[in-house]
């Protein structure tokens, strides 16, 4: 008989067990390595999509695709997560979400701006405050480098949502059967008989007509949902610019949390973006980090 | 020349044309693609294999991943041509994604008849068989007829059994492709690790089974994981194939027919069937093949 053993390294293992629990830590701990995949694959994706010549519609459709398919994947790997952390962390709710519960999450944290450093573990302002470690300089780095990172998590989480809200349903269909008809085959000759209308003539080249069959076997009915995706070099680049968003966001969640868990710290700062600040702010914050 | 069909052919705008652009996409956009995804996918293993294990565990689980999602294709097209519910064209069904039917495709093949997959290989069309469908000139001779059996029997044998090498394949690496696109929960192995009775550490790639009660691992791939890359990468390889072989068998159909913008249909006499063949050389006699390449210049690879 097989099971599987874990070890909980570089932390207290009570403590982990208490805030998140061993198998979501061996998670998270699994995650930066994910993020290179996700990342590394995305950005091959692109680089090929951009060498490819203009005049191949098909080649450029097919990578197109496939960095849409790679968005789609890293958004759902930051959205599988948040879902899980959200509240009491859970490994079940990491493995059991579904679609529309990674969509509210998004909307939910782009919606409620005190939700968002809760979720990533951040430092309070309270805290900033009361830790009596801190000097009034460290303090007010301290303060302005939280809502510079918030900032940064802020516009990743839009342009992750901005993705999410308009292609995540589309980005689906190529994972299961490539429901896609290329535009040039959509207008022919011959076109795509009653598929023609929904292929505007003038549309950015390439594009692809998406279709989405939803039957209903109890009243025997069925729906198709005709979609045109911008297969276009510059919605290909906002694609990849989203999925990049979304391996930074998930990044800095996990390091933070990561981080948290291995020092026995409720709540963190990132130094992500400590080289962002004035440089007497991060010479009052170098002891901080460096300790 | 052409000549009306004596085929009752479906409407040539909710059907016909939208079929046709549909397996055209296929082959020339979306086959493409899922070639670029595993090439990509075995490229990158090449480069991290051996520089650290979890890396080289998360880049073979990046080849499933691209591997399955074509034999996913494969029981989509499969299912939506021969089991399309309500009468829908098969485009329309093969938009609509259902887990369940996926997996009843592959796991009631082994029970399909030879009626089954004719209409699968798009040799039949409905009732009709295709080679009756067509004006042949100069007609098929009854030696000429047998022959086209034997190659159409060979190639459903063939066909057959390179989709139930897929059906097992899907059963074998399913779990691993669930995790490479819903979150990627595979065990860093530095952390976790399967054992046996208990006690004895087996290597292998663990991945956590999605919406089980507990924590459940599932570890099957083991190494060495260039094997297992390069075998999953033939699976999905053949996947296309059988893909490509599907699409093309409607096309060479419909790339017949000749569409007028007032909506008439025509189809050219032919000298020849329009579909190809797929079949091992052992599974059609010497005489058969010798008859198909004097009449239709057929040659064999």
């Amino acid at each position: 008989m097989r099971e599987i053993q874990i070890e909980i390294r570089d932390a207290d293992p009570a403590y982990v067990d208490q805030k998140v629990g061993a198998a979501l830590y061996l998670h998270l701990r699994a995650v930066p390595a994910n993020v290179e995949l996700r990342r590394d694959a995305l950005q091959r994706a692109h680089r090929r999509y951009e060498q490819t010549p203009l005049e191949d519609e098909d080649g450029r459709g097919a990578l197109g695709l496939l960095v849409l398919q790679r968005t789609m994947l890293a958004g759902e790997d930051l959205g599988g997560l948040l879902y899980a952390l959200e509240e009491t962390p859970s490994f079940s709710r990491l493995l059991s979400y579904d679609l529309d519960a990674i969509g509210a999450i998004f909307r939910r944290l782009a919606r409620d701006r005190e939700a968002l450093p809760g979720v990533y573990g951040f430092i309070t302002p309270e805290a900033i405050e009361t830790e009596s470690s801190f000097g009034d300089e460290q303090r007010a780095a301290l303060r302005r480098l939280r809502a510079l990172t918030l900032s940064h998590v802020r516009r990743q989480l839009a342009e992750v949502l901005h993705f999410w809200d308009g292609l995540h349903s589309v980005a689906k269909k190529t994972m299961h059967g490539v429901g896609f008809v290329a535009g040039h085959h959509a207008l022919g000759p011959p076109g795509a008989g009653n598929l023609r209308a929904y292929a505007p003539e003038a549309h950015p080249r390439p594009f692809a007509l998406s279709l989405d069959t939803v039957i209903d076997h109890d009243t025997r009915h069925a729906s198709t949902q005709v979609g045109v995706v911008d297969l276009s070099p510059p919605a290909v680049s906002r694609m990849a610019k989203a999925g990049a968003a979304a391996c930074d966001a998930t990044e800095l969640l996990v390091g933070g949390r990561l981080h948290g868990l291995q020092t026995n710290h409720a709540l963190t700062l990132p130094r992500r973006y400590v080289e962002e600040l004035e440089p007497s702010d991060r010479e009052s914050l170098a002891p901080l980090f460096d300790s | 020349m052409s000549a009306e069909s004596d085929l009752p052919l479906p409407d040539s705008q909710s059907v016909l044309l939208p079929a046709r652009a549909y397996l055209s996409s296929l082959r020339d956009q979306n086959i493409p693609l899922r070639t670029l995804a595993i090439d990509d996918a075995e490229e990158y293993f090449e480069s991290v294999s051996g520089t650290d294990l979890h890396r080289t565990q998360l880049a073979v689980v990046g080849v499933v991943g691209e591997a399955l999602q074509v034999i996913e294709d494969v029981a989509a097209l499969g299912h939506a041509l021969v089991s399309s519910p309500l009468g829908l064209p098969f485009y329309v069904s093969a938009a609509s994604y259902s887990s369940q039917s996926v997996n009843n495709f592959y796991s009631r093949l082994k029970k399909q008849s030879h009626d089954y997959f004719r209409g699968l290989l798009g040799m039949d069309f409905g009732e009709v068989r295709l080679d009756d469908a067509f004006v042949i000139d100069p007609p098929l001779t009854a030696a000429e007829l047998a022959a086209v059996e034997e190659a159409d029997t060979g190639t459903i044998e063939l066909v057959r059994e390179h989709l139930l090498r897929l059906a097992d394949d899907w059963e074998r690496y399913r779990r691993f492709f669930h995790a490479f696109k819903h979150g990627l929960p595979v065990v860093n192995p530095h952390d976790g690790w399967m054992v046996e009775n208990r006690t004895e550490p087996i290597e292998a790639i663990v991945v956590w089974r999605r919406r089980r009660p507990r924590a459940e691992g599932f570890g099957q791939i083991e190494p060495p994981y260039a094997d297992a890359v390069s075998y999953v990468g033939s699976v999905g390889r053949l996947a296309i194939d059988v893909l490509d072989y599907l699409a093309d068998s409607r096309l060479r159909f419909l790339d017949l027919i000749e569409f007028a913008d007032d909506g008439p249909i025509g189809m050219p006499r032919r000298a020849a069937p329009p579909w190809r063949w797929w079949f091992r050389e052992a599974s059609v006699s010497p005489d058969a093949r010798k008859l198909l390449t004097a009449r239709f210049g057929i040659t064999f690879d």
